[in-house]
């Protein structure tokens, strides 16, 4: 058998406990990964941001279309808070109107793509919280060439550097790693990583 | 939490803290890892209280002494001393094998027989980090029967009740994710659970990403 030689160890912590002060003073890039969660398990996350505080968020969506965004809300609704959506799902198949909540959009082809459409609908929301939903189609963490991961990171020191300020003070990026685990963390840039494990099984016991 | 709800494990990235919190470590420790090698872990273990000299007591049921010794003279333990309590050598070593570094011992029953094994290993050492690997052998956190999880949490409150003090302060508890997704961490009475992702390459990966980047020069990025 081939031998195997460790790189690198990817240290977590469980930090249930401690989440909502965790969640509550988020700031700056924070690259949110997670096992495959639907959009109502984003709203809960995103429901315990600021719990407290009125806040605007820009949702920039490649996976979930905005009538699916609109039906879960109806369900989980967003405490507090006001979404705008881009919507780079229905953008790109069929061409809708924009509405006062939602642009319609074709979706980025990369990551300098992704970077103009964040900055231009900033203009349009002006949010508090950047939501970009997901970043999955750009890159795969568990192999990442070389290539990859620079232009990685020189999109998130660029979003860092033009999108984040005063008011602006959070963007968050979704990755969902199906692939795989990741094997390289982009630590340098990002603020914060966190990782969502949801269990659709229901367990046999609980605490 | 509702019953509609899924239950959601919240992990946060640790790598750029990792040394201060492994430095200052105390308590009941759960650890998970995927499946990661003795020799993987020495790197974890050497920066557990990194910043002075510690007795380390290590009960192992899944590696014998032989190759933990022959794993640290390659890589040995900075600032450590470790005693070894070996549960697999155990089934056909006799007693009057013990060396003064290492003890045998038959494999425990259950969780409450290694409850004597760490008894017997802290009166020999004292030490002040005792590490237990692994719990893989007692619960399969993916699918724990409810008695299963009841011994556990009493095996928890007796390590905490008993045996945690101000020597003997700092419990790690290994557990193996290979069995699965868990789908309950067992957060009652355990004071932090961390978890290790081994990044791993073969040497035919690393011979054919020299060939990439020697074929594709890439500039390293300015900060």
């Amino acid at each position: 058998m081939e031998e195997l030689k460790v790189v690198q160890v990817n240290y977590w912590k469980e930090v249930r406990k401690e989440i909502n002060t965790t969640l509550e003073s988020l700031h700056g890039l924070i690259l949110l990964t997670h096992n495959s969660i639907e959009f109502s398990d984003l709203i809960d996350f995103l429901n315990n941001l600021r719990r407290n505080q009125q806040t605007t968020i820009l949702y920039i969506s490649l996976i979930n279309s905005y009538s699916h965004i609109k039906h879960t809300l109806q369900k989980h609704p967003l405490q507090l808070k006001k979404l705008f959506v881009v919507d780079c799902v229905s953008g790109f198949l069929l061409d809708l109107p924009d509405t006062y909540d939602c642009v319609y959009r074709k979706p980025p082809l990369n990551l300098e793509e992704m970077k103009a459409l964040i900055m231009k609908n900033i203009q349009w929301s002006n949010p508090n919280i950047i939501v970009v939903d997901s970043i999955s189609q750009f890159i795969n963490f568990t192999v990442p060439t070389d290539d990859e991961l620079r232009t990685l990171y020189i999109f998130l020191r660029s979003i860092k550097e033009d999108a984040l300020g005063i008011t602006r003070d959070a963007i968050i990026i979704v990755y969902d790693d199906k692939m795989g685990s990741m094997k390289k963390l982009p630590t340098i840039f990002a603020d914060s990583i966190l990782k969502l494990e949801v269990i659709r099984e229901k367990p046999e016991w609980k605490d | 939490m509702n019953e509609n709800e899924v239950p959601i494990n919240y992990w946060r990235s640790m790598n750029d803290e990792i040394d201060n919190v492994l430095q200052d470590l105390r308590g009941i420790v759960l650890v998970l890892h995927d499946s990661m090698e003795f020799t993987q872990c020495l790197d974890f273990y050497n920066k557990i209280k990194s910043n002075h000299f510690t007795n380390i007591l290590y009960i192992s049921l899944t590696r014998s002494y032989d190759y933990m010794r022959h794993a640290l003279e390659q890589k040995p333990f900075n600032q450590k001393r470790i005693l070894f309590i070996d549960c697999v050598s155990g089934f056909a070593f006799p007693a009057e094998e013990n060396i003064d570094v290492c003890f045998y011992h038959k494999p425990p029953r259950d969780i409450h027989s290694m409850e004597d094994i760490i008894r017997f290993g802290i009166e020999k050492t004292n030490p002040d980090i005792i590490i237990i690997d692994s719990l893989t052998q007692f619960i399969n956190f993916s699918r724990p029967t409810e008695q299963e999880v009841n011994e556990f949490y009493s095996f928890l409150q007796d390590i905490r009740k008993q045996m945690l003090n101000l020597v003997n302060n700092t419990f790690i508890l290994l557990f193996d994710t290979r069995m699965g997704v868990i789908h309950h961490l067992p957060t009652k009475d355990i004071d932090i659970i961390l978890k290790m992702e081994a990044n791993t390459s073969s040497i035919n990966d690393r011979i054919k990403r020299n060939m990439i980047n020697q074929t594709i020069p890439i500039s390293p990025i300015s900060i």
